[in-house]
Parts: structure tokens; C-alpha cells; sequence
């Protein structure tokens, strides 16, 4: 059960978007959100689809796997499309209504695009962060992007050596968890059957001795960090550099690209009013 | 004095997928009742594995486990049922205490299994005796206890459910040699006692061979030893394959008689030891 839990669902491999400087897709994916906001026209959208498309492609990530990381968000695309269907008012002639309901021709492009522009909004950036990029380099990224906040005395490098820490120890204090419930099952625990509170309280006997567990890793960790004369942030080299590559720039001129496009597709006339 | 028998298990961790990873492969062995059985293997043999069957954590791929003639997955809805039969003490037990006082913390286990009033109270306290936890630790925090008296806390709130099997793995891990003693002792004596069937895993040889009646030994997740002390120690070249050693006392008596002298090898203790070489020499005055 707890076993199955993916953490930062990262699919390892080797194609471009892996390789990338995570600084770089940590940009390139804020500029891609911005961007997909300034589609108005059809062909903006069949544009901004047809982009998400090659980016799978160059993911080289199976279909199945991405259908996969976008259920979870099935219900609220129905949501935002229902919603957008029945309530949006125009000027012009209802296609149809019935009760209180009236639809319109222009609720039901809206309803379209808010789906496909939600759509491309997910797959976009968890292709272009989370499925492609391992949390360490993610926090390295944010690290060193963040960096110039230490002129200002905030200490950018200790939050992010917390936050890689955070990570290392999800799967560890799951073990943990893991353990404790076996050896509370042992003692006749029982979590999967009763009331909501019956169970609540079941898992008690399970939350008391992973906090201990978790304050004593802490401990231990923090005390083997200082015997190696660990002092902070200030003056410390990294083993793993990032450096910007050619193909990373060329990655941002790909997009800049994209993000042309979709501009000038938005002053190409059609004709459907939005 | 209930015994234990598993017929063709075999376990694998997530079968039918790529990370299909098998951690015991087609063992048939009778857990002898009444005694202590020592289970030993290499890290990563099975022994824990093995051990989360016995009372049902795990549930087997194929194969079946009979306690005593009831094949305990039978009805998998009542496996709880089991789980009171067949006490199990994990690796660093001290690490699941949660409750305010020992003695709470103690009761846990058979609260759950419905017990109150004198006969709660009485398993709680006799519980507590046999590891040797004295009265006035009762009423104290188990968070205020040292490492080996939690340890002791934890080993009593499996033993206060008053299992007809207890399972152990590694009890005395990470204790001083004095407190190793004293754990394993009470166990032995609890064991004697109470004359339950009690399956411990331990690495160290030298304390198999002091607490253990038979072994069984596990090497890549299949069956290679089983029998009594002297049984399995005379395979002194299977068990070296199997990347354990015999006791040291035994390897130096193995290495004297390399050198000449004739002594009896089937020696696991150093009080044996000692007796022994005493005797010859008293004899061969």
C-alpha cells in the first residue's frame, strides 16, 4: 500500500528534456504558463496543442504513463467545462436550452479551450519538471535561481539544503512507517476496519513512534553533519556544477520561437468570436 | 507446545511486475514446539521474511503454513486470530513504544485481544517480571527509559499477549554483552518455563549456540540446513558457504585438533570449552 507511493513521479531516461539544465527548465516552464494565457484564437490553441504534442514527443515518455499522470485532474477538466458550458451569456442566438440552462455557440468554445489550455498547462510543466527532472536537481535549480536573494541576507543555500533533506527522508521515514504499523498489526492493531474515528485513533500507535522516529533521525543526522564540520552555506563548492550548454540555449530560443507564434496566431482572423 | 510446519513456501515482494524480487523460494521445514529454534542466514536470506510469515504479516505466494494442523490462512479474515498465537518481537522493538506509561504501553497488545480487569493486570505484570522490569518502572514514561530497558518494555508487550509461538528477530541487536545476557536469558527461561516454541534470529553463532536447540539455516532464500545444534554445526563446510561461521570456541577447537591434540569438536560454548579441556587434563595427569 504504502509502497506504491511515487515520490516527484520522475521517469528516468535520457532524452532532451532529461539532459537539460533544470535552471533552464525551471524558466522555460514559468515562461511556457505565462504564454499559454495569451492564446485568443483558434489557432493559437491548436498551436499551443500542437507544441504540447512535440514536447511529449521529445519527452520520449509513453502516451500510456502521461494518461495516467493527467486522471487525477479528470474531474476538475469536467468541472471547468461543464461550468463554462452552461454559464457563459453572449448576445448571440443560444444553440439550444432547457430549463434554466441556455447554451451558447461561444460557452461552448470557451468550455473547449479552457480544457485544452488546462491540459497543456499540466502536461507541459510536469513534463518539463517533474517526469523529467530528479527533486535534487530541481532544488539545485531553485538554489541557485534563488541565489540572488543572499545579497539580501536570506539564506537561499541552508533553505534549500532543508528541502533536499526533506526529500532524502520521505523514503526512509515511509520504511519507517511501514515498520511500525507491522509491528503494531503484531499487537492486534487493527486500521482497516471501523468508524473513521475508531480508525483514526488506530493510527495513533503508529503516528507517536514516527514522530520519535523522525525527531531521532533528525538528531543523528544533524550531529553527524556537524562532526564533518558542516558550517552552512557560506564558501561551499558543489560537487555536480551546473553549466549552460549550447543545446540549453538553443531550448530557449525554441521556445521564445514558440511563444512568437502563438502571438501572431492570435491576429489571425477567424471566425469565431471569443 | 505448538508446533509450526510450512509446506512449499515461497514469497516474492511485488510479483508479476519488473520489480518482482523472490525472498523465499519453495521451503518445507516443521518448527519443532516446545524448544528454541535459532534461524541464521546472510544478510538478505530470507530470515525476516520468513519470520513475517509465521504470523501471517506476510502472506505466502504459494505454499501453505499449518500451526500446529490449522493452515493459518485458511480464513484470511481471522489472521488477527493468529497474530495472538504467534507473538512476533521485531528488530528494535523500542522503536513502536507510544504510550504514556510502561505499563499502558504493555497493555496495548491485549487490550486489543479483549482481556481487562485481574487478568489483563496479571499478564501485564508477569509480562513485566520475566524481562525483569522492576514494579516502580511501571508508572514511568517509556521515553525516559534507557535503550535496553525499552528494549525490555517492548519485548513484554509481545510476551504480556501470552503467544503459544514467539518469534524474536534479533533481540539483543545493539546491546552491550551484559544486557544481550540478560534479554536472551529471560527468553530461555521464559521459553523453559512456560515450555512455548520460540524462533529466534540472530546473527551471532556463539549466541544460537547458547540459546538454541536447532537451527535452521537460510542461504538465497531457500532451505540449506535443519536439525539440532550438533547436526548442523558438523557441516561446518555448508555452513561456511553459506557465508556464516561457527562459533569461535568451536573453531579453536577444531584448530587444536588440526594441531594434534585430540579434542572433542562438538563444543559450542566457552563454558563447554572449558570444561572439557579441564577435564582432559585432569585425566591425563
Amino acid at each position: 500500500m504504502l509502497k506504491d507511493i511515487t515520490l516527484g513521479q520522475y521517469f528516468p531516461g535520457k532524452s532532451p528534456l532529461h539532459t537539460m539544465d533544470p535552471r533552464m527548465k525551471l524558466l522555460l516552464t514559468i515562461f511556457y504558463i505565462v504564454i499559454l494565457f495569451f492564446a485568443k484564437s483558434v489557432y493559437a490553441f491548436a498551436w499551443m496543442l500542437l507544441s504540447t504534442f512535440v514536447l511529449i514527443l521529445c519527452s520520449g515518455l509513453s502516451f500510456k504513463l502521461l494518461i495516467k499522470g493527467v486522471k487525477p485532474i479528470f474531474f476538475i477538466l469536467l468541472f471547468t467545462g461543464v461550468i463554462n458550458l452552461f454559464f457563459t451569456k453572449d448576445t448571440q442566438d443560444p444553440l439550444f436550452s432547457f430549463w434554466i440552462f441556455t447554451v451558447y455557440p461561444k460557452g461552448v468554445y470557451t468550455a473547449i479551450f479552457m480544457i485544452v489550455r488546462i491540459l497543456c498547462l499540466v502536461l507541459g510543466s510536469s513534463l518539463l519538471l517533474t517526469y523529467t527532472t530528479t527533486p535534487r536537481a530541481l532544488t539545485d535549480a531553485i538554489e541557485r535561481l534563488l541565489s540572488p536573494l543572499n545579497l539580501l541576507n536570506i539564506p537561499v543555500y541552508d533553505f534549500a539544503m532543508m528541502m533536499s533533506l526533506a526529500l532524502r527522508f520521505i523514503p526512509t521515514l515511509l520504511e519507517d512507517t511501514v515498520k511500525i504499523m507491522n509491528a503494531q498489526k503484531a499487537r492486534g492493531a487493527d486500521f482497516e476496519s471501523g468508524s473513521l474515528i475508531k480508525r483514526a485513533k488506530a493510527l495513533l500507535p503508529v503516528l507517536i513512534p514516527l514522530l520519535v522516529t523522525a525527531f531521532r533521525r533528525s538528531n543523528d543526522l544533524a550531529v553527524a553533519m556537524e562532526c564533518r564540520c558542516y558550517m552552512g552555506g557560506k564558501g561551499r563548492t558543489r560537487m555536480k556544477q551546473l553549466r549552460l550548454h549550447a543545446s540549453d540555449l538553443l531550448a530557449a530560443l525554441l521556445f521564445l520561437a514558440f511563444g512568437a507564434a502563438l502571438f501572431s496566431c492570435n491576429y489571425i482572423p477567424t471566425g469565431i468570436r471569443l | 507446545m505448538i508446533s509450526i510446519t510450512l509446506e512449499h513456501v515461497s514469497y516474492a515482494y511485488s510479483p508479476n511486475t519488473p520489480l518482482e524480487k523472490e525472498a523465499l523460494r519453495d521451503v518445507s521445514v516443521t518448527i519443532t514446539g516446545g524448544k528454541i529454534t535459532g534461524l541464521i542466514g546472510h544478510t538478505g536470506s530470507g530470515k525476516s521474511t520468513f519470520a513475517q510469515m509465521l504470523n501471517g504479516l506476510l502472506r505466502p505466494t504459494s505454499g501453505k503454513i499449518f500451526l500446529g494442523n490449522q493452515d493459518i490462512w485458511a480464513e484470511p479474515k481471522k489472521i488477527s486470530q493468529i497474530r495472538y498465537r504467534v507473538g512476533m518481537v521485531f528488530q528494535y522493538p523500542e522503536h513502536q513504544l507510544f504510550e504514556e506509561t510502561v505499563y499502558k504501553d504493555i497493555a496495548y497488545g491485549p487490550i486489543n485481544m479483549g482481556k481487562q480487569g485481574k487478568e489483563l493486570d496479571f499478564l501485564i505484570r508477569s509480562a513485566a517480571e520475566f524481562v525483569g522490569l522492576s514494579e516502580e518502572l511501571l508508572d514511568k514514561s517509556p521515553f525516559e527509559l534507557s535503550g535496553g530497558q525499552q528494549r525490555r518494555v517492548a519485548i513484554a508487550g509481545v510476551l504480556a499477549m501470552d503467544p503459544e509461538v514467539l518469534v524474536l528477530d534479533e533481540p539483543a541487536a545493539g546491546l552491550d554483552p551484559r544486557g544481550r545476557d540478560e534479554i536472551l536469558g529471560n527468553i530461555r527461561t521464559y521459553q523453559q518455563t512456560k515450555s512455548k516454541t520460540v524462533i529466534l534470529i540472530s546473527h551471532s553463532m556463539e549466541d544460537m549456540a547458547r540459546y538454541s536447540d536447532e537451527l535452521i539455516v537460510l542461504k538465497d532464500s531457500t532451505l540449506l540446513l535443519k536439525g539440532s545444534l550438533k547436526e548442523v554445526f558438523q557441516q561446518a563446510d555448508i555452513i561456511k558457504d553459506a557465508g556464516l561461521r561457527l562459533p569461535q570456541v568451536t573453531r579453536v577447537m577444531l584448530a587444536l585438533k588440526k594441531k594434534g591434540l585430540d579434542v572433542d569438536t562438538s563444543v559450542y560454548t566457552v563454558e563447554d570449552a572449558f570444561k572439557r579441556l579441564t577435564d582432559r587434563r585432569r585425566s591425563s595427569c
